[in-house]
């Protein structure tokens, strides 16, 4: 007959080393596509800045990449998820754990085999391309005119400090605006906001430090003439931009799904499904929404603003992917048109240059996305993101507007301004140094050239 | 099969000895059947995780088509692309008719030096069956390795890009997909090979080369240094034109192709586990240390052509765009043989010393006027070696692979004989493809086969081969301005007359 007990527990065991390979997978399936919506932001930025500055622009999204996995490596990830798993870790910020932890990946030495220690490792994937997100944003608010050595300086900051310290709050388990998280509830600030894939933690930190960018670096030589109004200055190419455009939604979909982060527990599928379908609605209601609501108001088709308008459906899903019914993303998207169109014109109304719209599309509407949540974040769905002790679940207030929850929009307002608060203080102390210290613009000289003949050897086209 | 009822114990069912026995043999039953499907679904999985790693290698061909297009000039455009194009395809051929077979055999007492059974000359041998043990290895195996086969042709293409002709190109893409290269797969990936770290009968300790630093780099780059040293410069490369002459006609491209490859080598390595079940980790830990590598190297090569003096081989003052893309596909290539192999902070250091060896090949290739428009053998050749050797400091005891006995790296204890093997292998390597390719360039070149003609150079490949420029409306306008600031020149009598 032999020992069944001991065949079942043999399975068991099997079934959950699958799980978590599988899981890995996801991750590094999902992971992969995050990773090439740095090729995507590539072109889009190439696409929109002149000729003169293709190589720089092209030269600082490599850089952001490589700059951001070796500071994420070396600091980031523990600054982020430090004690993670821990009952007692900080809420500020992830601290190291004994053997370092994530820092400098030196707790992960694995002995023996371990299938468990792959997530660990994807995760850290996921986590970095994530990283490399919200950097790469902000250097399309000052291009055209910041020096490599403040760009360098200002990736070092935002990958190692600004960025992860949201991550820790938003996602981490020791968080205090965790609402998906950390589990003792005391610790939070109204039970924690409900951010799934980032519109806070990613869009938001990114916009709002290329926010303070462009307003300290100023605008770009003739970009507003005497009496204030804008002068428009074309990209060089919108074949790149639309190329870029429909890489960063192709990558979307590693980036809103994936945030399950896993895909074997029961009803992750699911969910996995429901983001992908809500980030397609939104991102193509916020295109169409665009560029009609532009041809009644300009009387063109304008193609580089479609784009920007799907962008901006896209960042205004990706906190609530997870938790809305279809209809909602729909109304998601077609608001978060509006929020980025108006932040666009605002922008130049306040003579703030920001070539790629950065604040507009991942600022204003990353702020969206979050308040969406607290309006349409379904009682059904709202559960998942949102985790209590000892089997607490989300209650009635702790759900959408819309379906009489209070609680939820309130936390993701609070959530908002601590976030808002933090990266806008925390950048421009850096965009002030570095403006003072003269470090952060290039010459007028260099900047009537073109920063390829002046500093990347000749041009980008010959 | 007793039902599980057999189980419901209750008013109707008492238990007893015989039903609990009953009950017993059900759930064993159950049990074996539950793991049955267990295993399939591992089977499948397995199938589809190559699959896709595959697929993300096959998109490696756009990236380096890309970024060969964006290195050469505006004139030779559309002949990288095509060679590019033709190298997936006519390559795709050769491995499945002869490539594939000569790699890897399926026998049991298979050939230590190539494969010489025939079971999987177009593809004959393979396994289509739905019985147990297959669920599409066979064929997506096959689909893994020719992605593998492809990416080892294009690297030479690189080196003689420009001025070679389409018969030539056919020629060697032949000769490697078809012989030089699997062999070389053979030696170090079949469980035959005579350097096989799968070889229990191994020289050595059998060489760690998990995705390929040496078998696809090391072979590629190579091969490229022998192309270009044969087919020599592009007319007036080393002192009639200026070095800007020669810039490549779009950074955009380079880069979006650089961001492609390195897109694509999250399936290249972490795929090289080539099965999912029990190698999570393995490609958890190559997809981290891949990414630290490429990092690394692109941040150092940067810094290194901005700061390093001219005399070294840097451009003080400039950052380097181009270079930046090289020494990051050189990290890249670096890592590749240990990814699965080293601790993460030693993909750091791997990456960073990879950004050397290309600045320094660059620097040689350069010095030994030897023309290389996309710095093939630097990129791959040199850092492919280097990546090799990393494993012999760097591969740990715990992660070693070795079939006849852990060996360990020299930093983690090794006795050096890891070290050994991989410096072996590598010239094994080095002799082999630089003969091979050495014969086949030299036949080619004095048969006139390898070179285009003056002509055809000077009015560029795209006019003369290819029915025109591959940018229209550029071309159009460059001649209509040159047109108008030169002055009509007299090529004859009548001309002079009527003029």
């Amino acid at each position: 007959m032999g020992d069944i007990g001991a065949e079942f527990a043999a399975f068991k065991s099997d079934m959950q080393k699958k799980d978590q390979a599988l899981d890995a997978f996801y991750l590094l399936v999902c992971g992969t596509f995050v990773f090439f919506m740095q090729c995507g932001f590539a072109l889009l930025e190439a696409g929109t800045v002149r000729s003169k500055n293709t190589k720089n622009i092209l030269l600082k999204n490599l850089l952001d990449a490589c700059l951001g996995a070796i500071i994420w490596w070396a600091w980031g990830m523990g600054a982020a998820y430090g004690e993670s798993g821990e009952s007692d870790g900080n809420v500020f910020i992830g601290t190291a754990p004994d053997g370092g932890g994530p820092f400098l990946a030196a707790g992960w030495a694995e002995v023996g085999f371990d299938p468990a220690n792959g997530k660990v490792l994807a995760l850290w994937f996921f986590q970095y391309v994530f990283a490399a997100t919200a950097a790469t944003i902000v250097s399309g608010a000052v291009c055209e005119r910041a020096t490599i050595g403040a760009y360098i300086a200002y990736t070092c900051f935002i990958t190692g400090l600004i960025y992860p310290v949201v991550v820790h709050w938003v996602w981490c388990d020791n968080g205090f605006l965790s609402g998906a998280f950390t589990q003792d509830k005391d610790k939070t600030v109204l039970g924690g906001c409900l951010d799934f894939a980032g519109s806070g933690v990613v869009h938001l930190t990114g916009g709002v430090a290329a926010l303070c960018g462009a307003i300290f670096i100023g605008p770009r030589i003739g970009r507003f003439d005497d009496a204030g109004q804008p002068v428009p200055m074309p990209g060089q190419s919108t074949p790149f931009q639309v190329l870029g455009t429909f890489i960063l939604w192709m990558g979307w979909y590693g980036f809103n799904p994936g945030s399950t982060l896993g895909i074997t527990p029961a009803g992750y599928g699911t969910i996995m499904a429901r983001a992908a379908m809500c980030t397609t609605l939104s991102a193509a209601v916020g295109g169409i929404t665009v560029v009609g609501f532009g041809r009644i108001f300009s009387k063109t088709y304008d193609v580089g603003m479609m784009c920007n308008g799907i962008l901006a459906g896209l960042v205004s899903i990706t906190a609530g992917c997870a938790c809305m019914l279809p209809w909602a993303a729909f109304l998601t998207g077609f608001i978060g048109a509006f929020v980025y169109y108006g932040a666009s014109k605002l922008m130049l109304k306040l003579q703030i240059d920001d070539p790629l719209d950065a604040f507009a599309v991942h600022g204003a509407c990353g702020f969206w996305g979050v308040l969406a949540v607290g309006v349409f974040g379904h009682p059904d769905y709202v559960s998942f993101g949102w985790n209590g002790e000892n089997g607490d679940v989300a209650g009635e207030a702790h759900t959408g507007f819309l379906y009489g929850g209070s609680t939820l929009f309130a936390a993701q307002l609070v959530a908002l301004i601590i976030e808002f608060a933090w990266v806008g203080c925390t950048s421009s102390i850096l965009f002030f140094t570095l403006k003072m210290t003269g470090v952060l613009r290039v010459s007028e000289q260099t900047e009537r050239n073109g920063m390829d003949p002046s500093k990347h050897g000749g041009s980008a086209y010959n | 099969m007793t039902p599980l009822s057999a189980c419901n114990f209750g008013p109707e069912v008492t238990a007893n000895v015989s039903s609990l026995t009953a009950c017993a043999t059900a759930l064993r039953g159950q049990l074996e059947a539950d793991e049955v499907r267990f295993e399939a679904d591992e089977s499948e999985t397995n199938t589809f995780y190559l699959l896709f790693c595959a697929a993300l290698v096959f998109l490696m061909q756009a990236g380096f088509a890309l970024l060969s297009a964006g290195s050469v000039r505006m004139r030779s455009v559309k002949n990288i692309l095509l060679k590019s194009v033709m190298d997936a395809c006519f390559g795709g051929l050769v491995w499945y008719l002869i490539g594939f077979g000569f790699a890897y055999d399926k026998s049991e007492d298979g050939n230590a030096f190539i494969g010489g059974s025939g079971h999987n000359f177009a593809l004959s041998g393979a396994d289509d069956t739905t019985g147990k043990k297959d669920y599409g290895h066979d064929a997506v195996f096959f689909f893994f390795q020719y992605c593998f086969a492809a990416a080892a042709a294009t690297i030479t293409s690189g080196a003689v890009a420009e001025r070679c002709t389409l018969v030539g190109y056919c020629a060697y893409v032949f000769a490697i997909v078809g012989f030089v290269y699997p062999t070389v797969v053979h030696w170090v990936w079949d469980e035959h090979g005579f350097l096989s770290a799968f070889n229990k009968d191994a020289m050595l300790t059998g060489m760690v080369d998990f995705a390929g630093s040496g078998v696809v780099h090391m072979t590629g780059g190579i091969c490229a240094f022998t192309g270009a040293f044969i087919i020599r410069p592009r007319k007036g490369r080393f002192g009639e034109l200026p070095e800007h002459a020669f810039a490549g006609q779009s950074a955009s491209l380079q880069v979006l192709g650089t961001f492609l490859l390195w897109f694509g080598w999250y399936g290249f390595n972490p795929g090289s586990t080539l099965a999912l079940h029990n190698y999570a980790r393995d490609a958890a830990r190559a997809a981290v240390t891949t990414t630290l590598s490429a990092a690394t190297a692109a941040t150092t090569g940067i810094l290194l052509k901005r700061f390093a003096p001219g005399s070294c081989g840097g451009s003080p003052g400039v950052w380097d765009l181009g270079h930046t893309c090289n020494s990051l596909l050189g990290g890249l290539v670096s890592i590749t043989a240990g990814c699965t192999t080293v601790e993460i902070w030693a993909s750091v250091v791997i990456g960073f010393i990879g950004a050397f060896f290309y600045h320094g090949a660059s620097c040689l290739m350069r010095r030994l006027k030897i023309d290389d428009p996309l710095d093939a053998f630097a990129v791959h050749g040199a850092c492919g070696l280097w990546g090799c050797l990393a494993v012999g400091f760097f591969c740990t005891c715990d992660y070693s692979y070795t079939e006849s006995g852990t060996a360990c790296g020299v930093f983690y204890g090794g006795d050096g004989l890891l070290l050994a093997t991989q410096i072996v292998g590598t010239v094994f390597i080095t002799l082999w493809v630089g003969a091979l390719s050495a014969i086949l360039f030299s036949g080619l070149m004095a048969g006139g086969l390898l070179r285009i003609s003056k002509e055809v150079e000077d009015a560029g490949l795209d006019n003369s081969k290819h029915g025109g420029a591959a940018y229209p409306d550029i071309a159009t306008a460059i001649e209509e301005a040159t047109e108008r600031i030169t002055p009509k020149r007299i090529t004859s009598a009548t001309d002079a007359a009527g003029a």
